[in-house]
């Protein structure tokens, strides 16, 4: 395929940079695949429907943490830097997992 | 009547008021047409109603004062410092040298990422949104003042020099000439960007103004309010348009011969 | 520097080049900059609130990343800008082309668009925000606005512009209307098309920070006003360096190569005027 202007030598940056961030999106969704899978292999099984699950950060969740993990499931208490979540779906999870301000996630009984 | 040869007539300027015509007639029908709350689009007769009453009262000449006092003091601030700042950076290589990366980085800032800052330092009213329209003109008139004065040719120059003038001399009769007409070069586009720079600090830190008021009714979901700013806001921006720019454009770029028309 | 006999270096070169001695230079006034600034905290003797120093802003900005706040606000304001920016462009573009093919359609919609872009685009917020709500629809909706009118301009500039000559000779050779637009019209209009995206882009990255700090939750404008309301004015300075950075990364790196690389291909220059 030949791209448009590829006869010109100063389009080298502009490509350069889209490339350089495409490449830099791409590490960072494969980073945060790894990192999930790390996380969730240490919590066992995960139930196939909405589960509770504790989820611990690495300091004290801030706002802009809750409203993240809030769009995952429901955010039931905030405990120093554990949250306690219910009705969080293995896809919800994942996404919750693959963040790397998570340190671990644990299951958690509900009470 | 134009003598019938190969070339097609103009098309008639009046067609130019068709598309308002469409929308006026647009917005009178769609209520009628259409149901839907009265906040999102007023009737006309709202918008003109409350036209005539912050007429009558005053308000809408307050908030229009306000408005462009802010602009001009804003305005002078900004040029006052730029022009000295400037005339540094263009006659001397070390300090120009020294601030361009500085300054390079500070005008791709310039301007509304100062309003939470300023909120701070000035709280809501006069002091902010003639800060935030101070920065703007500055780096904007700053940019103009460097090029104004690299671009003097040499020639100018040593016809100074010849005639026995230096230093003092040479500032006021070639330098500062040369750098304001670049300066008035760029009021348009100095202006666009301090303009923006005040209506929208006023609708952020504000306390009165165009830009406030135009926010303001956001809260109280009186749209004629809204509508009318708007409408305001573009003709005033028009006027200054038309009649200050193009003016000192007439006056000075094309009376020296640095823009044919 | 050229020296066609070669001379002992001492006689003919400097220690350091040139260009080298200026960035020397502005990096010595960047770091005065930064000196005079931490220096100048404790003589000024406000709290972080008022005047952060700049070790202030250095932990701010870890602090950010680490809590994986700063690349989230990034990429999103990142992405709506260049959704923003795409779409204004390609509507400017198509709006530029049949405005400027079309004399009628021209004079028809000129006061029009005329009036319309003398309603800045910070004054469309309100508006937006009462239609559309907060979030995402008012800024793209904010960011097309201020991108479509520069771009429209500049590429009914470009259209008018297109010689002549060109359209004739292919209309002679038999090309159609489409092959007329895309072998003649386009390509010279696309200097100032091109003009017209560099002025876009530099109003839409100001527009940008504003309407985030009026109608977002998330992004770069966001995080520089939530600062000043959360206490933590470091973290607005952090905000608007990073801004500062964007806009340095996307002019060095996307709109003065594009600039360099159309106006080199048809050397033709384009002057300050056509510019608003």
């Amino acid at each position: 395929m030949r791209l448009p202007f590829s006869d010109a030598p100063s389009l080298r940056v502009p490509v350069t940079a889209t490339l350089v961030v495409i490449a830099v999106l791409a590490a960072w969704w494969m980073a945060a695949t790894v990192a999930a899978d790390r996380k969730l292999a240490a919590l066992g099984a995960v139930p196939a429907d909405r589960g509770s699950y504790r989820i611990v950060l690495a300091f004290a969740p801030e706002r802009f943490h809750q409203l993240r993990l809030q769009e995952a499931g429901r955010l039931v208490e905030v405990r120093e830097r554990t949250v306690y979540m219910m009705d969080v779906t293995p896809a919800a999870l994942r996404g919750i997992a693959g963040e790397y301000w998570v340190d671990g996630v644990a299951s958690w009984d509900g009470r | 009547m134009s003598p019938k040869g190969r070339q097609p007539l103009a098309p008639p300027t009046w067609l130019g008021t068709l598309p308002f015509l469409a929308i006026l007639v647009l917005w009178w029908l769609l209520p009628r047409v259409m149901q839907y709350p009265s906040y999102m689009l007023p009737p006309i007769s709202a918008i003109v109603d409350f036209a005539w009453e912050s007429i009558r009262d005053g308000s809408l000449l307050k908030n229009t004062a306000a408005s462009l006092a802010r602009l001009f003091i804003g305005f002078a601030i900004g040029m006052a410092l730029a022009v000295p700042l400037g005339l540094a950076i263009a006659l001397n290589r070390y300090v120009a040298d020294m601030f361009r990366p500085v300054l390079s980085f500070l005008q791709a800032i310039a301007g509304i990422a100062w309003v939470p800052l300023t909120i701070i330092w000035f709280g809501i009213g006069n002091g902010s949104v003639i800060f935030v329209i101070a920065n703007t003109i500055f780096f904007a008139s700053l940019y103009n003042t460097v090029i104004g004065v690299q671009s003097i040719p040499t020639s100018l120059y040593r016809a100074v020099r010849s005639h026995g003038g230096s230093g003092f001399a040479l500032l006021t009769n070639l330098i500062l000439p040369g750098a304001l007409v670049q300066l008035l070069l760029g009021v348009r586009t100095s202006m666009a960007y301090g303009w923006r720079a005040l209506v929208a600090s006023e609708m952020i830190a504000g306390s009165s103004g165009l830009g406030y008021m135009t926010m303001e009714a956001v809260q109280w979901q009186r749209t004629d309010v809204i509508i009318l700013g708007m409408i305001v806001i573009g003709l005033i921006w028009m006027v200054m348009d038309r009649t200050l720019f193009t003016a000192i454009e007439r006056r000075t770029v094309m009376r020296w011969g640095l823009l044919q028309r | 520097m050229t020296a066609s006999v070669t001379l002992p270096r001492a006689a003919t070169q400097p220690l350091v080049s040139r260009r080298s001695a200026r960035v020397l230079r502005g990096a010595a006034g960047v770091l005065l900059l930064l000196v005079a600034w931490q220096l100048s905290v404790p003589l000024v003797g406000l709290s972080p609130y008022f005047y952060p120093a700049p070790s202030d802003v250095v932990a701010s900005f870890a602090d950010l990343i680490r809590k994986g706040i700063l690349p989230v606000y990034f990429a999103d304001s990142m992405g709506r800008y260049f959704a923003g920016l795409a779409a204004g462009a390609l509507l400017g573009v198509v709006f530029g082309v049949a405005i400027g093919l079309n004399r009628t359609v021209a004079v028809t919609l000129s006061p029009l668009l005329k009036f319309l872009f003398a309603i800045v685009e910070v004054a469309w917020i309100p508006i937006f925000v009462v239609w559309f709500g907060y979030g995402l629809k008012t800024i793209l909706l904010a960011l097309i606005y201020v991108v479509f009118f520069p771009v429209l301009y500049n590429t009914l500039l470009g259209v008018r512009t297109a010689p002549q000559i060109l359209v004739n000779a292919l209309r002679s050779l038999g090309a159609t209307r489409w092959q007329v637009l895309r072998y003649a019209i386009l390509p010279s209009a696309l200097p100032g098309i091109i003009t017209g995206l560099r002025v876009g882009a530099g109003f839409a990255f100001r527009g940008l920070v504003f309407a985030e700090i009026v109608a977002a939750k998330s992004g770069i404008g966001y995080l520089i006003f939530e600062g000043t309301q959360t206490q933590q004015t470091a973290r607005t300075i952090v905000g608007m360096i990073v801004m500062g950075l964007t806009w340095l990364a996307i002019d060095l790196c996307y709109l003065r190569p594009l600039e360099r690389a159309t106006i080199q291909r048809w050397g033709l220059t384009v002057d300050a005027e056509q510019r608003t």
